[in-house]
């Protein structure tokens, strides 16, 4: 499987909104692991005071991202291929408690 | 057979577990067909034979010919042996078809819930592959669990058993199963007792089942080299005479009876028990074979060429004796015994026998049998083998035997000078090589047929309707239609229907492309007259050929039309390899209409499937880079470049540079059009086809380009969008059914509202690079506040009715039949069927009152 980032802007109004989809997005995943598998997020403070996710996710093609999306209900604004991953730095504390 | 009684069964709780499942629900009428998998020596008879011996319902069993040509249907033939009913009879009729088989189990098998077992599959030739096939797509309805093993070894792609795997992959109620080897755990527990290392055997045998137990059996504390030194090492013990037995046993692929052995062997009941007893063969009271073929093998392999010719020789005397051997086998003995008279004689009618069955492959093999003797025949007589195994080749999709047999078949008929035999071949070689897409190639061969004819009209007839063919390829449609219509009248003179019904149709095919609105008239009386003289084999084409018309036509409707009739048929008849072509076309018009969803899946679809087939290979890559592309998404060109080396075939070279075309577009790189597709359009102006030159210079208009190049006339909705008027050329191709053309139309408006419109629809599709572009030409404009505002939910999205759609919509909202509807629209009662199921998928409705109760709460329909 490929890897992708997938940017989900401004998708949603409160964290337990946020909390339901990913649950709704685990619930869907487990089902075809062999189709997608999603590795981390960040959850993003947009200007609106929305909430956003960056997504990387490990995936057989961008349409088993979409199809994923779709089941789970979740937006999906723009997908790209990851060419190389290089961690500098482990990850500073989650912002927001999970 | 006797021993797997004794064998202590371990680790194999989840398997027996699964088929007690299985037969569970088959006997609630809800059928099975379950493939066990295991190496060779991985226990496969063990487990079957374990869990078949604890049923209760009846268990018959057949099983496959370790022949390299098996007789087709081995081993329905091998079960109709021991049974009567529908199947013995079915068979005693030559040919027997896979179909003609299933009805007869179904006959046999459909009262009471029983099981039946198919061994060795791996073995299985093309006949009995279809047997399954059809089996596995209509299992849940019959109260039987198919058990099938096979070797589970890594086959190469396009291996039978793998495609016909991989056809069943979705069907409901087949289930895959693999042994995996003995554990340690294991095979520690079988060792207990004996005087041997349990972690070196495990090592040595890697948990192969057969081998532990042999290994075992030789009882002397040390481990075999290997399984065939196993075996051998327990034959050894056995006197001479009984090792005659064996000897004539291992040339045997199937069991003999007391009979056959004595006719070759002399009496030997003492012998063959002696075998038995040693744990090498195994019997059921009729007759006799090794118990596993790891050790026939092993025996076979230490017999030199002379006693081997003996014994082959001694069995093919045996066989000759009894009432109806079949050729196949005699076909194989007689080879091994040297005797290649006899070999390419039974060949012969084996390969005939094999084609009747559909097992092309093995029909193949046999030809490729009867064409090695030595002493074989030359000439024409050699010459009717290789066309014969070419045709085997063509139906059994490997193109490429098929287009080397050919020309060595024509080499041979011009050496001999038979004009018209070389004339035929050469018309026979065209489709393989269009269907490679080796087009130049093809259209030469064509032209040399075509200057051969001479007066006799089945041979014109041949040549002209090859030259049609590639013509059509060609999109030199004009000159299809000419050739074709002499190669009608040349069938109609020779009294050919075949060839008159076959011409036909590319001439059909060429009328309706030549003048874009897919008028298919013509076509459709030739189908009728396909179906009326009942010449089936050209009705697969026949309707390939109407859905491509309506699909290159965008007429949606007619093409749901003719793709689901063919898919009927070709299901109904299991002619796979048509399957596909009707699969791409679906896939080219879920694109067209922007059903990207739908057409992704059949994309993957298409990829997935084993076979090796170039065409609808290309055509999915190219739909998958196309949407992947609109809808933003990474998609590698690169490999459709590389999909395309393969193609000697312009119109590919045309489609490719559209492509490229409009991923240039939409990545901001309009600059990039013109060399891009420079060459293309000089091609596509110069062909008939009308809309993949549109397509290029509509592309080329965009990028500010000159477009007064001169070719076939251009489609409305280009010729709209050239004169600059673009709301009127989205119209159009919403008519069309086109929701992304339409939207891209719009956004390259002047009108700073129609662009809006544009960049919603946009949104809307998931199109969101051309949604950008709409924000930054409104930007241009001045326009503000674009782009964000509340998310479309995803079900409010797909409710994008076309101006049809909606007025079909309105109708049945108020109570008009599909009938009355079709009377008031002035549409067919298909189109409108077509397009009431259009706004059920939009609406994601099950029934056309909750598409309108939808409609209303969407505020689509008004109340009434």
């Amino acid at each position: 499987m490929d890897t992708f980032v997938i940017l989900r802007r401004n998708g949603w109004r409160t964290p337990g909104d946020l909390q339901e989809a990913a649950a709704r997005s685990t619930a869907e995943g487990d089902k075809t692991p062999d189709d997608i598998k999603w590795i981390r997020s960040y959850v993003l403070g947009e200007r609106d005071g929305s909430l956003g996710t960056v997504c990387i996710y490990q995936a057989s093609s961008p349409e088993a991202i979409r199809k994923h999306a779709a089941a789970a209900d979740l937006p999906v604004d723009e997908i790209i291929a990851v060419a190389d991953t290089v961690i500098v730095r482990p990850d500073p504390a989650a912002a927001v408690p999970a | 057979m006797a021993l797997a009684a004794r064998q202590v069964l371990l680790e194999r709780d989840d398997v027996l577990g699964t088929l007690a499942a299985a037969l569970a629900a088959a006997e609630g009428g809800d059928g099975r067909l379950v493939f066990v998998a295991a190496e060779s020596g991985g226990g496969k008879s063990a487990v079957v034979h374990a869990f078949t011996e604890q049923v209760a319902c009846p268990v018959r069993r057949g099983a496959c010919d370790p022949l390299s040509t098996p007789v087709p249907l081995a081993p329905f033939v091998d079960l109709a042996a021991r049974e009567h009913g529908a199947l013995r009879a079915a068979l005693t009729v030559v040919p027997c078809t896979a179909h003609a088989v299933f009805t007869a189990l179904r006959e046999d098998l459909a009262d009471e819930p029983c099981v039946l077992v198919i061994e060795d599959a791996h073995w299985a030739d093309e006949a009995t592959l279809d047997v399954l096939r059809i089996l596995g797509r209509r299992i849940t309805t019959m109260p039987l669990l198919v058990i099938v093993t096979h070797r589970g070894e890594r086959e190469s792609p396009g291996d039978a058993l793998r495609v016909a795997l991989g056809d069943l992959a979705g069907a409901a109620g087949v289930v895959r199963l693999t042994l995996p080897p003995l554990s340690l755990e294991a095979v520690r527990l079988l060792a207990d007792g004996h005087a041997v290392d349990a972690a070196e055997l495990h090592r040595r045998t890697d948990g192969n089942a057969f081998y532990v137990t042999e290994a075992l059996d030789a009882g002397d504390g040390t481990v075999p080299e290997t399984v065939r030194d196993a075996v051998l090492a327990r034959a050894a013990r056995l006197e001479p005479g009984a090792r005659e037995v064996l000897d004539l046993l291992a040339c045997s692929p199937q069991p003999l009876g007391p009979a056959m052995i004595a006719a070759a062997c002399g009496p030997s009941a003492t012998e063959v028990e002696a075998g038995i007893a040693a744990g090498l063969l195994a019997g059921d009271g009729t007759a006799v074979a090794f118990r596993h073929e790891i050790a026939r093998e092993a025996i076979a392999g230490e017999l030199q060429a002379t006693r081997l010719a003996e014994l082959h020789g001694a069995l093919l005397a045996a066989l000759r004796e009894t009432a109806d051997a079949d050729p196949a086998r005699l076909a194989h003995h007689a080879e091994m015994a040297g005797d290649g008279d006899a070999a390419a004689r039974y060949a012969t009618i084996a390969a005939g026998r094999a084609v009747a069955a559909g097992a092309y492959r093995q029909a193949a093999g046999q030809y490729s049998r009867a064409l090695r003797q030595p002493e074989g025949a030359g000439g024409t007589a050699r010459a009717d083998l290789l066309e014969q195994r070419a045709a085997a080749f063509f139906a059994a999709d490997e193109q490429l035997r098929s287009i080397a047999d050919l020309h060595a078949a024509i080499d041979l008929h011009r050496a001999s000078g038979d004009v018209g035999r070389e004339t035929q071949a050469i018309a026979r070689l065209v489709p393989c090589l269009t269907c490679r897409g080796r087009l130049e190639e093809a259209l030469a061969a064509a032209q040399t047929a075509a200057a051969l004819v001479g007066d006799v009209p089945r041979d014109a007839a041949a040549a002209y309707g090859a030259l049609a063919q590639v013509y059509l390829c060609l999109d030199r449609l004009t000159d299809c239609v000419a050739a074709g219509e002499q190669s009608i009248v040349a069938a109609d003179a020779a009294g050919d229907a075949l060839a008159a019904v076959h011409a036909g149709v590319s001439v059909g095919l060429a009328e309706a492309l030549r003048d874009g609105s897919g008028a298919t008239d013509r076509m459709e009386r030739v189908l009728e007259r396909i179906r009326a003289e009942r010449l089936d084999e050209e009705l697969p084409r026949a309707l390939n050929d109407l859905a491509l018309a309506a699909v290159l036509a965008r007429d949606h409707a007619a093409a749901a039309h003719w793709i689901a009739e063919g898919i009927t048929h070709v299901e109904g008849h299991d002619l796979d390899l048509w399957r596909l072509s009707f699969v791409s076309l679906r896939l080219r018009s879920e694109l067209d209409q922007g059903r990207w969803n739908d057409a992704t899946a059949t994309a993957a679809e298409l990829l997935a499937d084993e076979r090796d087939s170039p065409g609808p290979r290309s055509e999915a890559l190219s739909a998958l880079t196309l949407i992947r592309a609109r809808r933003g998404d990474p998609a590698p060109v690169g490999a459709l470049d590389d999909a395309g080396a393969l193609f000697d075939d312009p119109g590919w070279e045309i489609e490719l540079a559209c492509i490229h075309a409009e991923v240039a577009w939409l990545d901001g790189r309009a600059g990039d059009i013109g060399a891009l597709t420079d060459a293309a359009v000089e091609l596509a102006a110069g062909r008939e086809s009308a809309w993949p030159f549109a397509q290029l210079l509509l592309w080329r208009h965009r990028a500010g380009l000159a477009t007064d190049l001169t070719g076939p006339p251009l489609p409305a909705p280009v010729a709209l969008e050239l004169a600059g008027r673009h709301a009127e050329a989205a119209a159009a191709w919403e008519e069309l059914g086109s929701p992304y053309e339409a939207a891209v139309a719009l956004l390259l408006a002047d009108d700073p509202a129609a662009i809006t419109d544009a960049h919603a629809r946009l949104r809307a599709l998931g199109a969101a690079p051309a949604a950008k572009l709409a924000a930054r030409r409104l930007r241009e404009r001045g326009v503000r506040g674009i782009a964000r505002g509340p998310r479309p939910s995803t079900k409010r999205n797909a409710a994008q009715l076309t101006a049809r759609e909606q007025s079909v919509l309105d109708l049945v909202a108020e109570g008009l039949t599909n009938a009355q509807v079709a009377e008031r629209l002035f549409l067919s009662p298909r189109t409108v069927d077509y397009h009431v199921s259009a706004v059920l998928r939009k609406l994601d409705a099950k029934s056309r009152g909750e598409a309108v109760a939808t409609a209303l709460r969407l505020g689509l329909v008004e109340p009434r």
